[in-house]
């Protein structure tokens, strides 16, 4: 499975982003390189799980001027800033959902969908993709978030995991959990239809 | 749950990107300078320093003075608190002793104390000068007896003693030694060099006393034979650091009628 490449940093780009935290910390005009790199990815982190653009476009404006806002607290643990805005694009994200300021939506791409479908040994059907979507409307919240991270965005488990807060063999066996549920799910609907 | 939703595309993505409407809502959310840590900090030690400044300023220095005094009322390291009896430098006297003794139990009848005087009181009777320290009193020897002891020669001293109690009670800090009029706590290096030496405010010119000076290794000890420093202790006080105490002990002095006594020791704190 290909991963995320924008997300993987060489230790060489791991200290250069450190150096501009840095510059960030005592100037907040430092930030903007940083704002500039990772504006689009968080942007569509978010918008992934909503409808309303407006609205991912204002929450994406939010996780930045909280970021801003807190760059101070900042620590840095060898993983990319990155990590650390997605935990606040993740936080916001469900506050908007509380607030009800925007609806959760799950966006699938047919392609995905077909992979997942070979994940659990099916036929590309147009039937089995829709059992699969009747399945994924029947997880829960944090599984449905593991499906969207693992197999709709593609990313890795380390990244999952710094995304999630959680250790990388924990989101390894969180995703292996979730597909065997998925599978399990998928052969009941299959035999009631 | 939506099924291939348009993608967005990055450059309307990058279009959007405003970088100075997020720093213009910062530096509105940003704290005011007033709230700052640094500021209520640096206003708060500020108001702290102006609060104790001002209390030390107007400190009444005659306040400071006695509580100097009521700091250094504890006895130096080696001082020696003679017993209630009469100090004699003379050894004729000495051959008395008897009599001297008999003096000495009339005399703690009218015993006085003055605590003021590093507690203790020097009276004047009969030209025999008497150190009474408070110290050494029990409390059966405050009260005052008006009987006679068996022989008629003590009787008659108690009589004088009586007659001269006012007197004695007036003249009671006037055999304390003292250096620029002070008899202890703080003192500069001016007061301590100036030419009047070791003083008294009685009939007693001292004649002889001991300079002690303590530092870390022990102690050094000069003497001199009259009132006035002499050059060695002038240089030796050069080195006392300030706030570092001294001590002056074994002070004698000579009465008009010739007779050597010894009076009390004085002890100081160096303050320049």
């Amino acid at each position: 499975m290909p991963v995320n490449p924008i997300y993987h940093h060489t230790e060489d780009k791991l200290m250069k982003e450190l150096q501009r935290v840095k510059y960030a910390k005592e100037d907040p005009r430092g930030f903007e390189p940083l704002y500039n790199k990772y504006y689009e990815q968080i942007f569509r982190y978010i918008y992934q799980r909503m409808d309303d653009k407006e609205m991912a476009y204002d929450v994406t404006s939010q996780v930045f001027l909280k970021a801003l806002n807190n760059i101070h607290k900042y620590e840095y643990r060898g993983v990319p800033f990155a990590s650390w805005l997605y935990r606040i694009a993740k936080s916001e994200l469900y506050q908007s959902f509380r607030d009800k300021k925007a609806r959760r939506t799950v966006n699938v791409e047919s392609m995905n969908l077909f992979e997942m479908i070979d994940e659990m040994e099916e036929d590309r059907s147009d039937e089995n993709r829709q059992v699969l979507l009747s399945v994924i409307r029947d997880l829960s919240e944090e599984d449905v978030q593991m499906v969207e991270l693992r197999f709709f965005e593609k990313r890795s488990f380390r990244e999952i995991g710094e995304i999630l807060d959680i250790t990388e063999n924990n989101a390894k066996v969180k995703s292996h959990r979730v597909v065997k549920k998925m599978k399990k799910l998928f052969k009941e609907i299959d035999y009631e239809k | 749950m939506n099924l291939d939703r348009p993608r967005v595309d990055s450059k309307e993505i990058q279009a959007r990107m405003d970088f100075n409407e997020v720093l213009t809502n910062f530096n509105a959310m940003s704290k005011p300078f007033y709230k700052s840590n640094w500021f209520l900090g640096t206003t708060g030690l500020a108001s702290l320093g102006l609060i104790i400044g001002g209390t030390i300023a107007f400190q009444d220095p005659a306040n400071e003075q006695a509580d100097l005094s009521v700091l250094n009322t504890d006895a130096p390291p080696d001082l020696h608190v003679p017993d209630n009896s009469i100090i004699s430098m003379n050894p004729e006297l000495n051959d008395t002793s008897d009599e001297l003794a008999k003096k000495t139990l009339t005399f703690t009848e009218y015993q006085h104390t003055n605590s003021s005087q590093n507690n203790s009181t020097i009276y004047e009777e009969n030209s025999t000068l008497k150190v009474n320290y408070e110290e050494e009193q029990g409390p059966q020897e405050e009260s005052v007896s008006t009987s006679p002891v068996t022989e008629d020669g003590v009787v008659e001293i108690a009589e004088e003693v009586v007659e001269e109690k006012t007197e004695a009670n007036t003249g009671i800090a006037n055999l304390s030694p003292r250096i620029s009029g002070k008899i202890n706590g703080g003192i500069t290096r001016e007061e301590l060099f100036d030419n009047k030496g070791i003083t008294t405010e009685g009939d007693v010119k001292v004649i002889h006393f001991e300079l002690h000076l303590i530092d870390g290794l022990g102690g050094k000890v000069f003497e001199e034979e009259s009132n006035q420093l002499n050059e060695d202790m002038k240089t030796a006080l050069d080195r006392v650091l300030v706030g570092e105490t001294i001590y002056f002990e074994n002070i004698h002095g000579e009465a008009k009628s010739g007779e050597v006594v010894r009076l009390n020791p004085l002890r100081y704190i160096l303050l320049n």
